[in-house]
This record gives structure tokens, C-alpha cells and sequence, in this order.
């Protein structure tokens, strides 16, 4: 269950690095790699193990110009993509 | 090592930790790689000409050049390895990376390489002359992807062609964009791997022995100044004409390290990975090609510098 309430951390074998705008995760078990876009690059440097996802997304709000309740449906949206697709674990 | 070697080997924990056995012979050969010099010690007399066939004029006996890298070759019992059904079976290696070395296990096959001093052993119950290449070259292929990586460069799973590198997964159209190619009166590299590496300011693609669907010979030995980095869209609607978009750096460094064999799986080296993939991203031009069999793509790849 990821919620706002939810630390987010990236598996041991997954790497993220930012690039201009957009970020990139890559799965070496998978050797995927997948392009994150600007809000999601953002979220992943903000999850630093300790924040949980509505800490983050009360300073995404600020940093981008959208509604809180928007940012806090596309921070959660975004963090189950993640679990899903094997990359991060909630907490 | 969790659950390392247990698919292909029938006592895991016994894998060799160092480069020492009993050879099959006394037999060397070299061979010529991405600009280095490859040698293969401890071969039989089978083996070694099961190579000389596979690898032709870049095989040289009795070389003694200073070698990039060292392979010894070692016996095995067949009774170390598991049997495999291979109907319906696509070859992979089980491979597994620490700082200082790259373990690998496969169908009668172990080999253990030190990436520092570039020695790797071979562990094998193959000898035969069809057969004994295609074991060799399993371990050949990550050494270089490694040792390319060490270096500056990066070996991609792509086509090349015209100084354009297409990398792409299996079944994504390399080797139809290399035959169209071909038809074109274009010279191809490769359908299936290439290295690019640097040379002062810009960077080359060199010519490697490892091709998919294509001949050897319908490939050009000759380096290709790197002109742009091309992702493929095959034409499903099959319009018929050829398209070009630009690539954000984003995505073009997120297919090179997917077209980055074995290395993209090293946890040890990632932040090098990064790294090349994006130094070779941003000094070249980046697209995407959506493209069918009767698309004529090269007039619309000029575009690119």
C-alpha cells in the first residue's frame, strides 16, 4: 500500500542519475533503464529514506506551480509506478 | 554468489576463485579486437584451429605481441554441468560481478575474469572444432564490453552503419536496417555489436568479428567516424515512408546503457556507465527512426550530422 505516508527508497541494484530535466533509473538485474520525467526526478532526490511521500510533495508544491492536491495524486501515482515496475520499495 | 552458476553447474560452490587447472595443450593464439591484441592460451590442437576458422585473419600463431587481455583455458569435467534441454532455449550467461573480477557460468561453461590485469580462466568440457569458438566467445564478448568500458569507449548491441549507430534489443531491426543498408551500397560494421570509442575529439566506431543475422563478409572492415546515435520504431501502420525525431539527451543515454551489454549489469561501475553513455549522447547527433521495408531511410538520415 504506497500512500502519502510512504518512505520511498530505491532497490539496492537499481542506480538513478539526473540528466538535464529528466532523471534516469536503471535495474541492473533487468538492465533496464527508464527515463523519469522532471517531477519524478525531483521526487527521487527529495526521497532521501527519511521524507515520506507527502514531505516530498509539500516541497514539490512548492517548487512547481500546481495544485498541492495535484502534485500529492501524481507523487503517489508515480511512487506505485516505480514499486511496480521493481524499481523502489515503500515503506 | 546467491543462487549464482546453479542453472548450469551441478556444485555451484565449487567454482573456481582462481585462474589454475589443467590445459588442454599447448597451443596459443591471439587475437585482434576493438584495436587490441586478445591471447588464448592452453588450447588443444582442435580448439585452436576451431578458432583460426571462426576468426580468420584477425587469429594470429605464434604471436608475441603484448597482450590487452590473457585467457587461459582449462578442462572440466563434463560431469560439472548440468544438462541442458536447448530446444526452444535462448543462450544467456549467468554472470556476476564484484570490484575486482567477473564470474560466468553457462551451458559447459566457467571462466572467471580478473578485470584489473585483464586474465581471465576458462573452464570447459568442450573441445570440438564447431563448437569449442562459440564457448570462447561467451566469455570474449563481456571482457571486452568490460574492458572497453575501462578504457573510455563502450560496446553496444546496435547496428552501424554509414557512421550511424543503431542500438537496439534483439528483434528491434538491426539486422533488416543493416540488409537495406547493404542493398543501399552502404557499408555496414556490424548488425549486432559494435564499439565506439574515442579518438581525440570526436568518436569511431570500430569493426568487431560479431554479427547477427549477416554474413562476415557482407561487412566492412573499415572504422566509421560516429555521426549520430538512432533509436528504431518499426512502421506498424506500415505507412511505407521514413520518419525522424529528435531524441532528448534523457532518452539516448537511457538506450545506450540498455544496448550496453553484460556492464549494464554490473552494479561496480555503473556511475562509468553513466558517464560514457552520456558523453557519447551528447557529442553526437540523437533521433529516432520510425522506418519499414520500403521506407528509403538514408536520404532522411543525411539530415544527421
Amino acid at each position: 500500500m504506497i500512500d502519502l505516508g510512504t518512505t520511498l527508497a530505491l532497490q539496492t541494484r537499481t542506480r538513478f542519475r539526473r540528466f538535464e530535466e529528466e532523471g534516469i533509473v536503471i535495474n541492473q538485474k533487468t538492465a533496464e533503464a527508464l527515463v523519469i520525467s522532471e517531477v519524478g526526478t525531483r521526487l527521487l532526490e527529495l526521497s532521501d529514506g527519511t521524507r515520506t511521500l507527502g514531505e516530498c510533495a509539500a516541497l514539490l508544491a512548492g517548487e512547481f506551480d500546481a495544485e498541492p492536491s495535484v502534485i500529492e495524486e501524481d507523487v503517489v501515482r508515480f511512487a506505485r509506478e516505480l514499486v511496480d515496475a521493481g524499481v523502489a520499495a515503500g515503506t | 554468489m546467491t543462487d549464482f552458476g546453479s542453472r548450469f553447474l551441478m556444485e555451484p560452490s565449487l567454482f573456481p576463485r582462481r585462474l589454475s587447472g589443467e590445459v588442454w595443450g599447448g597451443e596459443q593464439v591471439t587475437v585482434e579486437l576493438a584495436g587490441e591484441i586478445y591471447r588464448i592460451e592452453g588450447l588443444s590442437s582442435t580448439q585452436a584451429a576451431s578458432l583460426e576458422t571462426r576468426y580468420g585473419p584477425r587469429l594470429t600463431r605464434m604471436d608475441n605481441r603484448v597482450a590487452a587481455a590473457t585467457f587461459h583455458v582449462f578442462r572440466a569435467p563434463l560431469s560439472d554441468f548440468r544438462e541442458i534441454d536447448t530446444r526452444g532455449w535462448e543462450y544467456w550467461l549467468d554472470l556476476d560481478w564484484s570490484e575486482a573480477a567477473v564470474a560466468m557460468a553457462g551451458m559447459r561453461l566457467m571462466a572467471r575474469a580478473e578485470l584489473g590485469t585483464s586474465r581471465a580462466g576458462v573452464w570447459t568440457s568442450v573441445e570440438d572444432h564447431d563448437e569449442f569458438w562459440g564457448i570462447l566467445e561467451n566469455v570474449l564478448r563481456p571482457v571486452l564490453a568490460a574492458r572497453l568500458l575501462a578504457a573510455g569507449g563502450l560496446l553496444i548491441h546496435s547496428a552501424a552503419v554509414d557512421g550511424h549507430v543503431f542500438p537496439s534489443p534483439s528483434g528491434g531491426g538491426k539486422s533488416t536496417l543493416s540488409r537495406m543498408a547493404l542493398c543501399a551500397g552502404l557499408p555496414v560494421l556490424s548488425d549486432d555489436l559494435n564499439a565506439v570509442v574515442r579518438e581525440g575529439d570526436h568518436w569511431t566506431i570500430l569493426p568487431l568479428p560479431f554479427t547477427g543475422d549477416l554474413s562476415e563478409t557482407d561487412l566492412s572492415n573499415t572504422p566509421q567516424r560516429l555521426r549520430s546515435v538512432v533509436g528504431l520504431e518499426k512502421d506498424v501502420d506500415h505507412a511505407g515512408r521514413a520518419a525522424l525525431r529528435n531524441m532528448p539527451l534523457a532518452n539516448a543515454v537511457s538506450l545506450l546503457m540498455r544496448a550496453s551489454p553484460y556492464v549494464n549489469q554490473d552494479p561496480h561501475r555503473t556511475a562509468a556507465l553513466f558517464d560514457r553513455a552520456e558523453e557519447i549522447a551528447a557529442a553526437t547527433s540523437r533521433a529516432v527512426l520510425t522506418f519499414g521495408l520500403e521506407s528509403d531511410v538514408w536520404p532522411i538520415l543525411k539530415s544527421l550530422r
